[in-house]
């Protein structure tokens, strides 16, 4: 059972990867990405190509493939979403869905659908920490998570850049009267949560086999960790991986594997219906429920 | 201050005369292709059969959506478990029980719309967003849910019995049905666009707030749209399941066809009678030509329209016809 | 004095630590017009909220025609008389002008007993009332902002009120536009309609309102005719500060 706790630990600070770049998007621009899953995809055939054609090692190349998909991210951004940010907020959602479409079409052509695993050498890896065994590759993708995390969360506080994130966030007509080129915000915030997607591609490549259609589940493992933890919130992303990750390894091994899914499902339900603000969420009064 | 009728009678008026007109046009091509929609099946082939069956449930699908989505403003992302719920419900009750199939299709509509009843209170109270995610994560726990019970065939499905038809006539058949279907589903939305519900569900959509200081029960109305949708939806798939004489989970929730009706709403035009038969109709075709010639990338070119369409007809198409202007 | 239309005991409504409105205790009397003023952040707004149940008290009772309805939501305020304008325009966007109000006038006070088609025509009344006839096909992207003032006065009255709270209905009109709905306001008055009417152009509320309501910071400090509270120091004070209160 103590393993499987920490088993969900591990597990949680991939899924916290994943859900914060999601979180941003949405505390930013009040944008659902259906597009995320596949970005992290793609950033996860970029690492495996770099190990397997360049010899790279796979958390050396995280740097390579989160520039990558910041470049990808920010010209998406600036050349198509930008253009209806003022939206009915379901036609920008859809919009992403069709950018998905298009990213796992491309993926399938340029990389088949074939799996691809990346075997790192020292892949195989345990360390023993008393009675819970440790395999080191999870313990440091859980570590790179961290890292990520801390990393965005100083650039949000002491870069202008960041600021300038957080106040557009904040009220964008008022960013833009200090002076906030909104649309340009909106562009980078797109490029360092696809960089973010990217990270996390290169580490989940590290630990799981990729393939073109990675994107969807991911994408609603996304959706899972950022509600739970309070849409938009950077902590509550981290907070939220690591429950899920938890909850769901531990309800699997109760209730049977098969249905862990369905675990995840019941929690996302849950929270919505119970506290759709998350654990760390603070209430927007018009924003979720209707006050009646 | 207060004007009289008679002070501006060429405004009005002689515009609403110009709509007739058009409308007459559209009733006069509606006529027409209702006639060719009945006799040409006999002649086609089971291939182009098939088609036409299926841009029918496209269309009933999308006008079931639109009531819960255009008409009343909740963008349901999920609305495939209706149409999966009616399907097993016909399912099980044809195979374990030995009802006919007439017979299970209302109550598959019924079973729908009651699921729709007590998941849409409380799932209703969310907006935007929020809504949309938990639909959809509705959906993904009703497959899960059937997947892991043991009468509903879990991830096997269940086989139904071959019926007694020849082949052609069979098609013939189910592709009358899901007219009828199709007419219906039509017929009740005309009806409820006209009706008080009709309006309280445009007004919720309007402004929710402003709906409630009217007077309107919006809790009972969201729940009545939803309803309403899940009923059209669930007979769907009931009609479906004996079409194809299998079903299993993840062919029943599917999401594919959850986003191919929400495309031909969208395409069409929301929040109209027209628009997600037109959407259901040009997709299909777009479908076809794309699958037959471009298989490799049609996905690509799928999420190629969606991305032209959100971005240059966000109204869809019924809002480039002559007689809708704003 | 005339009976009492509504009554509020000890309301209070607090949003996080701030108390938007503390305390209210106050009698409407029926068929009067009530102006409610006082500086920005006063608590006026929520308080209409609070009344048309939008929003629910955190303490305190509302009482409407000798019932408690405190615990009642909005709609079923509007369906007992309760009909409201709001301050920011909020039309139904996708139905046009006639559309907007006869949804009201299917919802509202005796909107149980007509049909659609009944509904419509009392609708080009009230339109014709307001002048707003002449736009009825017209969608909100076609109309003024002195029409969706309109509007918003055409789908309250569409409901048949017997108690009309008014938010602002003047605001950024100009001088003639504001005597017009001034003259409107006191002919649907004089057909017995009590109305709370909240407003910041000074001129207009004093001259229209029999009784006036002023809040401060949430609480009432004053509920007298508009000559008394014109000379009441502390409503002086409380818009203008301290230096300009003068001496009883």
């Amino acid at each position: 059972m103590l393993q499987t706790l920490v088993n969900g630990i591990l597990l949680g600070g991939l899924y916290a990867c994943i859900g914060i770049a999601f979180s941003l998007l949405y505390g930013v621009m009040n944008l659902l990405n259906l597009a995320h899953g596949s970005l992290i995809m793609i950033g996860g055939y970029i690492s495996f190509f770099c190990f397997q054609k360049l010899g790279v090692d796979p958390f050396l190349s995280l740097p390579i493939s989160m520039i990558s998909m910041f470049i990808i991210g920010y010209l998406v951004q600036k050349i198509i979403i930008n253009r209806v940010v003022d939206a009915n907020i379901f036609m920008v959602m859809i919009l992403t869905f069709g950018i998905d479409l298009i990213l796992v079409n491309v993926a399938l052509l340029l990389w088949s659908a074939d799996y691809r695993t990346l075997n790192a050498p020292y892949a195989s890896q345990n360390i023993q920490l008393g009675p819970v065994v440790v395999p080191l590759l999870r313990l440091a993708v859980f570590g790179a998570a961290l890292l990520l995390t801390a990393a965005l969360a100083l650039f949000m506080r002491f870069t202008a850049t960041g600021q300038a994130i957080q106040a557009t966030a904040l009220d964008r007509y008022a960013a833009r009267l200090i002076g906030i080129d909104v649309m340009q915000i909106y562009a980078v915030t797109f490029g360092i949560s696809s960089a973010l997607a990217g990270a996390a591609g290169c580490l989940l490549a590290m630990v799981m086999p990729i393939y073109p259609e990675l994107g969807g589940p991911l994408t609603l493992k996304a959706f899972i960790v950022a509600v739970l933890g309070g849409l938009g919130g950077l902590y509550g992303a981290l907070i939220g991986g690591i429950v899920l990750g938890v909850v769901e390894l531990v309800g699997a091994y109760i209730i049977g594997p098969s249905y862990q899914v369905g675990i995840g499902v019941a929690m996302l339900l849950a929270v919505l219906v119970f506290r759709p603000q998350g654990i760390l969420g603070k209430r927007f009064f018009s924003e979720v429920t209707i006050s009646d | 201050m207060t004007d009289r009728l008679s002070a501006d009678a060429s405004g009005p008026i002689s515009a609403s005369a110009d709509a007739g007109r058009s409308k007459l046009i559209l009733a006069l091509l509606l006529a027409c292709s209702l006639l060719v929609l009945l006799v040409v099946p006999q002649y086609l082939n089971s291939y182009w059969l098939r088609v036409l069956t299926q841009v029918l449930m496209v269309a009933v699908l999308a006008s079931s959506w639109n009531v819960i989505a255009g008409i009343c403003g909740y963008f349901s992302f999920g609305n495939v478990v209706f149409f999966g719920i009616g399907a097993y419900t016909t399912a099980v009750l044809m195979s374990q029980f030995d009802v006919s199939f007439l017979v299970t299709i209302p109550l598959g509509g019924i079973v729908a719309a009651v699921f729709a009843v007590l998941i849409g209170l409380p799932l209703l109270r969310l907006r935007g967003h929020y809504f949309a995610i938990a639909t959809l994560g509705i959906n993904l726990g009703a497959r899960e849910a059937v997947t892991n019970l043991d009468w509903t065939g879990g991830g096997k499905g269940i086989w139904l019995q071959i019926p007694d038809m020849e082949p052609h006539a069979f098609s013939l058949y189910v592709f009358y049905m899901m007219g009828a279907m199709l007419a219906v589903t039509v017929a009740g939305v005309i009806l409820l666009l006209r009706s008080r519900a009709g309006y309280a569900m445009r007004a919720i959509r309007g402004n929710e707030t402003s709906a409630a200081v009217l007077g309107i029960d919006t809790t009972f109305y969201k729940v009545l749209a939803f309803a309403i949708s899940a009923l059209f939806s669930g007979m769907a798939g009931s009609i479906y399941i004996f079409w194809m004489g299998y079903i299993e989970p993840g062919q029943a929730f599917d999401m594919a066809l959850n986003i191919q009706f929400v495309m031909a709403g969208l395409m069409g035009g929301l929040g109209t009678v027209v628009g997600p038969l037109l959407g259901a109709a040009v997709l299909q075709i777009f479908s076809e030509l794309i699958w037959s010639h471009f298989l490799q990338i049609h996905l690509g070119v799928l999420g190629l329209l969606i991305i032209l369409v959100v971005l240059f007809m966000p109204n869809g198409l019924i809002s480039l016809m002559p007689w809708r202007r704003k | 004095m005339s009976e009492t239309i509504l009554q509020l005991k000890n309301l209070s409504r607090h949003f996080g630590g701030v108390a938007a409105v503390e305390g209210v205790d106050v009698e409407f009397p029926k068929g009067a017009i009530v102006g409610l003023i006082g500086p920005n952040g006063a608590g006026k707004t929520t308080l209409l909220q609070l009344i048309s149940g939008v929003q629910m008290p955190n303490a305190g009772n509302i009482v409407f025609k000798g019932e408690d309805i405190t615990r009642k939501r909005a709609h079923e305020r509007a369906r007992l008389g309760i009909g409201r304008a709001f301050q920011v325009v909020q039309p139904l966007t996708g139905m046009n002008v006639i559309e907007n109000v006869t949804v009201a006038a299917l919802f509202g006070r005796n909107g149980a007993t007509r049909g659609v088609r009944q509904a419509r025509e009392f609708s080009l009344d009230i339109l014709n009332r307001v002048g707003l006839l002449a736009k009825r096909d017209n969608y909100m992207s076609a109309l003024t902002l002195a029409d969706t003032k309109r509007l918003e006065l055409a789908r309250a009255l569409a409901t048949e009120p017997e108690l009309l709270l008014l938010d602002e209905v003047m605001a950024g009109l100009n001088q003639s536009e504001v005597a017009m709905q001034m003259d409107f306001l006191r002919a649907i008055n004089a057909s017995g309609l009590t109305m709370i009417v909240v407003e910041h152009v000074m001129k207009a509320i004093m001259s229209i309102s029999d009784i006036i309501l002023v809040l401060h910071h949430g609480r009432k400090i004053e509920f007298a005719p508009p000559n008394e509270v014109a000379r009441n120091p502390e409503v002086v004070r409380a818009y203008l500060g301290a230096r300009y209160a003068e001496p009883a």
